[in-house]
């Protein structure tokens, strides 16, 4: 069934892109969206054939040089699934976000889109640490080109280096670790790996790099340099890709590659990690409060539930792991539906200045309405997935140390404090000249709300029925936990 | 059939919110304060019904969150307090939703205000029915929201929007040192649920988790501390309390729905209903109990030098939660319920008729402007005066009952008499402020303003929308006290069995006081009163020190403070830091550095390119290799 699974995404990406190259520019459009949708069906129709809550692992070869031994370890689990129908739920609505927004090089952005998609794809099937890292990396390409060649203003090249140098310089120590590691065990597979009990130095060295790697992609505290410049460069869809689902790919290697692999490790940098993730809590909301840019604020925002998350992962109790997850997750539909939101704005207005905006309320209403939800669900409001994941990750960090959950306290207050200011900055107050006088006032449009409606009902949903989310998860934290 | 009050209030939220320009102006208004009358009438119904029984009901909707043993289900529980809340929160609502009709009818968006107004009830009352912590804390959460909604709902007011901002911000806070403690009673009591935690709490009366030379802190202790900032912050008590005043920017229904009636007497409650955990911390109700004792004086005092008449009324409804509070910090949870009842009525009462005089007089709030307008709203000037009879305390009115025993039960705590002293300065301060106000508004004449220049629209408070929910609220304002009293405080009740528990130590019979005691507030009252006419009538400018006056006026400078020391701080240094880390530090050792030095070391080794750009591919290979070599260092080492 996976393997049948696997065949038919990989037939439907080429057959997809033979179309797209072969087939005029007009209809690229069409076809990347056909794609995305054809693929998010096909993914539920496989999410409900096999049942994730009893099924560990489904996994096949695919055998790829027989000369020298090395076999693409392929496999979809309760982890997998749920983060391939994510990505394969976000896709179409990145493609739907796109369909005005690109003006020129529609072929090849489109192009662009459906190799991230199966990028992305192969990212999560892969149960080889070697072919991992070569599609984790491979990631970075098509968001290169989207970043340089689409984005706004000509800072766009520095923005695409930091986002290529931050991962491949840091991920380096990656590559060298799974060499070494294929040269001890002879293997990259990382369920052979699981079961092997590294040394406890082997562990401090091998987990630090593992660290350095993920944690650039989360981003944590003193790595996240990339994320505000690639975020504010990056036309709507790269960000809302970038915000959805390559920071959650960081988030992914954790819970794959590190916590059941490296319990000593875990241990012994414990305190690292979580003055990193503090910090990144703190220092990432304290810093949104500073931003002119409205897409840096939310990005700053992102350092700050992804470290938040990242503490979860390392307070090492279900409840955490849990929190975290929920917090990866509903970070995804809220930051997604912010930059949507933004690049909605700055359609509309053609600047991202937040001092510009004033009292849109009055002329926007839906769009204020939409704002204000996942401006609400940003600060971790009840009736947003945020809530009870915030909740279960501080349940899962006040098991381990109550204290910290008291510090973070400024966190919350910080976090609430920017959104708010956000929203009653661009939503309320008096309404500007200028913003009538361009004639750009028209609400949000039956497309715009075809992006929104699906993240804005998602994260209501699972506010109100997070078992569906946690029943399929569940067992696989409980068998990570060493 | 009490379940159905979710449906009604949802139902009449999502009608009205997503269909309503469907219905037009007059149908949402309709259709919303019908929706709520209907659901206190169900409330009203069932209370009478039941008044007799107290066995608790329990009303079972499916499972929320389930992970592991953090399971919470959506349990609404229905006990003897929930019903008194239930009570008032729905009645009141009803009431208020009825005068929004004259209040709101020419605001363009006045079918959302209805909304609003309705999602708030609708959470004020999850909030009540809640049967565990994270309920609790989604009703919590939402009235914050609810109140943020109403306080900017003028939107295009700086004002509104500062108020509305520092409301939510405070009320964070707050909210955050709740999760804090439901956080902590799960890890302690591995449950969130009530009743599970109320049955449990003896287990853990001893577990100490501090212990010094002065004193020792056990695991209730911390809870129950966490618990109390939540419940102060949203009562509004010192310290905590400086959203509350500049919340009076809301439309006046609002101030007199949440910010007098309900949302800030959820502090309260979650006290009331956590009763069971702040008796065994003697610690957190002595700080209750001091904490009510400064309120009331200082609220009391901010009172006396306010000119804004929303504001006066605003300060007195702080200093009357300062009675409540310290009514639970004495272990007279059922007192302090009483006095929020009977609050609610008369205080609703003053907002509403403080309504409907700014209404007619052209939206003027100074009451150095609002002078003798006895003779242009009559009969709302007789439900304003009646519900400063009854804030006041004169014996017979609802106020009196509630305040005088609580007084009473004051008297009996005998460790530090400064208690007693200030609930009793606490009624010499009601009656000051009270005709202070009833002074320029009825008896003060100057007709510079508010006759002359003729800006006040004729006979605009003769509306029925207007005189029935006052005059249904005077008479609650006369009677509530008398009827509620036997039901409330009186002997032997055991209406509250179950749901409030004092320890036996802590229950005192305030019915056997000695009758010198009993007399001494009326006596005070009666003092003041006479002194505030003999004041007024031989004014002079300042008889009170200006600088004291000013202090008083400035409310003791502690918004400024705050502001100072903690708003500003991070305000302002977050920007240095942006400049230090992330556009310095981090920059210098990361990328730009980095740049700088391939430059540098390609310099060095060609000598044909000299001060050129050698291009961003080259440098990124040269990177690539830095980081290898890096590498290899660090595994060497």
């Amino acid at each position: 069934m996976t393997k049948a699974f696997f065949l038919f995404i990989s037939i439907l990406t080429l057959i997809s892109l033979i179309f797209l190259v072969l087939l005029d520019e007009a209809e690229s459009k069409l076809i990347a969206f056909l794609y995305t949708i054809v693929f998010f069906f096909s993914s539920i129709f496989f999410f409900f054939k096999v049942d994730f809550s009893k099924l560990f692992l489904s996994s096949f070869y695919i055998k790829i040089f027989d000369f020298f031994q090395i076999y693409m370890y392929l496999g979809i689990d309760s982890l997998s699934i749920i983060f391939i129908l994510l990505m394969s739920f976000l896709f179409p609505l990145v493609v739907l976000s796109s369909w005005d927004l690109i003006r020129f090089n529609i072929k090849s952005f489109f192009f662009n889109i459906i190799v991230l998609e199966f990028i992305l794809f192969m990212v999560f099937l892969s149960f080889d640490l070697l072919f991992f890292y070569v599609w984790f990396e491979a990631s970075l390409i098509p968001m290169f080109f989207i970043i340089a060649i689409w984005g706004s203003q000509t800072r766009k090249i520095l923005a695409s280096f930091y986002l290529l140098g931050y991962t491949v310089i840091f991920s380096v120590g990656f590559l060298f670790c799974i060499l070494y590691l294929n040269s001890i065990y002879g293997t990259t597979n990382i369920t052979f790996l699981k079961t092997v009990v590294f040394s406890r130095n082997q562990q401090l060295f091998l987990g630090f790099f593992f660290f350095l790697a993920f944690a650039v992609k989360m981003p944590l505290f003193p790595f996240h340099l990339w994320l505000p410049e690639a975020h504010v460069e990056a036309p709507t869809p790269g960000s809302i890709i970038l915000a959805g689902l390559l920071l959650k790919l960081g988030y992914f290697g954790f819970i794959r590659f590190f916590v059941g692999v490296f319990p000593l490790a875990l241990e012994f940098y414990r305190p690292m990690f979580s003055m990193l993730s503090i910090l990144g809590c703190i220092y990432g909301s304290c810093l949104a409060l500073s931003q002119d840019d409205i897409k840096k604020t939310i990005a700053y925002s992102s350092v700050a539930h992804m470290s938040l998350a990242m503490l979860g992962i390392i307070s090492n109790n279900i409840f955490g792991l849990v929190g975290s997850y929920l917090i990866a997750i509903g970070h995804t539909f809220v930051s997604s539906g912010l930059f949507a939101l933004v690049g909605m704005l700055y359609n509309r207005y053609h600047t991202r200045i937040i001092d510009y905006y004033s009292g849109l309320n009055l002329i926007l209403p839906l769009f204020s309405f939409m704002f204000f939800y996942f401006i609400i669900s940003n600060f971790s409001f009840p009736l947003s997935l945020n809530f009870i994941a915030e909740v279960l990750t501080l349940i899962g960090v006040g098991f381990w140390n109550f204290n910290i959950v008291f510090i973070l306290i400024i966190y919350s207050v910080l976090c609430s404090a920017f959104c708010l200011w956000l929203y009653v900055r661009i939503c309320h107050g008096a309404l500007r000249d200028v913003l009538i006088l361009r004639k750009m006032y028209f609400d949000l449009s039956k497309k715009e709300i075809f992006i929104l409606f699906p993240l804005f009902f998602l994260s209501l949903f699972l506010c109100f029925f997070p078992s569906t989310l946690v029943n399929v998860i569940l067992f696989h934290f409980m068998s990570i936990i060493k | 059939m009490l379940f159905g009050i979710y449906y009604i209030l949802l139902s009449s939220f999502v009608i009205n919110f997503f269909f309503g320009h469907y219905f037009g102006k007059k149908g949402v208004f309709f259709l919303t304060s019908f929706f709520t009358t209907l659901s206190f009438l169900i409330v009203l119904y069932t209370f009478i019904t039941r008044i007799n029984f107290v066995v608790p009901e329990l009303i079972s909707g499916g499972v929320w969150v389930s992970v592991l043993n953090f399971s919470v289900k959506w349990n609404f529980l229905f006990d003897s307090l929930s019903i008194i809340m239930l009570l008032v929160i729905l009645g009141i609502s009803s009431l208020v939703h009825v005068y929004s009709i004259y209040y709101m009818y020419h605001d363009p968006y006045c079918s959302k205000f209805m909304c609003y107004l309705t999602a708030f009830t609708l959470f004020m009352v999850i909030l009540v029915t809640s049967s565990n912590f994270l309920m609790l804390f989604l009703g919590w959460e939402g009235v914050g929201l609810c109140s943020f909604l109403l306080i900017s709902f003028w939107s295009t007011r700086v004002q509104a929007n500062k108020a509305a901002l520092k409301a939510m911000l405070i009320n964070r806070v707050g909210d955050y040192f709740l999760i804090c403690g439901f956080i902590l009673i799960f890890i302690v009591f591995k449950s969130v649920d009530f009743y599970v935690i109320f049955s449990k709490v003896h287990v853990y009366i001893y577990k100490i988790v501090l212990s010094s030379k002065f004193f020792t802190l056990t695991v209730i202790d911390v809870i129950c501390f966490f618990l109390m900032v939540g419940a102060i912050t949203k009562s509004a008590q010192l310290g905590l309390h400086g959203w509350l005043p500049d919340a009076m920017e809301a439309p006046t229904p609002v101030s007199a729905l949440i910010h007098a009636a309900t949302m800030v007497t959820a502090g309260v409650f979650l006290i009331i209903r956590c009763s069971y955990l702040f008796e065994f911390s003697p610690l957190c109700l002595k700080f209750l109990t001091y904490i009510g004792a400064f309120s009331i004086i200082v609220f009391g005092c901010i009172g006396l030098a306010q000119y804004d008449i929303k504001k006066i009324i605003a300060y007195s409804t702080c200093s009357q939660l300062g009675y409540m509070i310290l009514a639970c910090g004495l272990s007279g949870y059922n007192f302090a319920l009483f006095h929020l009842f009977n609050h609610a009525g008369f205080k609703a009462l003053l907002f509403l008729s403080a309504g409907s005089i700014i209404h007619t007089m052209n939206n003027e709030q100074d009451i150095r402007r609002l002078n003798a307008i006895n003779s242009i709203t009559p009969l709302t000037s007789v439900c304003f005066t009646i519900g400063s009879l009854s804030l006041i305390g004169i014996p017979f009115f609802s106020g009196f009952y509630s305040k005088d025993s609580i007084i009473s039960l004051s008297s009996f705590y005998t460790n530090n008499f400064f208690i007693y002293i200030s609930t009793l300065f606490g009624v010499i301060l009601t009656t000051a402020y009270s005709f202070r106000l009833f002074y320029y508004l009825f008896i003060k004449e100057n007709f510079n303003s508010s006759f002359n220049n003729r800006n006040f629209l004729k006979n605009y408070d003769f509306n029925y929308f207007n005189f029935i929910p006052l005059i249904i609220l005077t008479f609650l304002s006369v009677a509530s006290g008398y009827l509620g009293k036997t039901l409330f405080i009186g002997i032997g009740t055991n209406f509250f069995f179950g749901s409030i528990f004092s320890l036996n130590k802590n229950i005192f019979y305030i019915e056997f006081i000695d009758f010198k005691l009993k007399i001494l507030p009326l006596l005070f009252i009666v003092l003041t009163i006479v002194f505030i006419f003999f004041y007024y009538k031989t004014y002079k400018k300042y008889y009170i020190d200006y600088n004291t006056f000013l202090l008083f006026n400035k409310r003791f400078f502690i918004d400024s403070l705050l502001n100072l020391f903690i708003a500003f701080i991070f305000h302002r240094n977050s920007f240095k830091i942006y400049f230090l880390f992330d556009k310095g530090l981090l920059e210098f050792f990361g990328p730009t550095g980095l740049s700088y030095v391939v430059d540098k070391i390609y310099e060095f080794f060609s000598e044909e390119i000299h001060n050129g750009d050698i291009g961003t591919y080259t440098k990124f290979s040269v990177f690539t290799l830095l980081s290898v070599m890096i590498f290899f260092l660090v595994v060497a080492i």
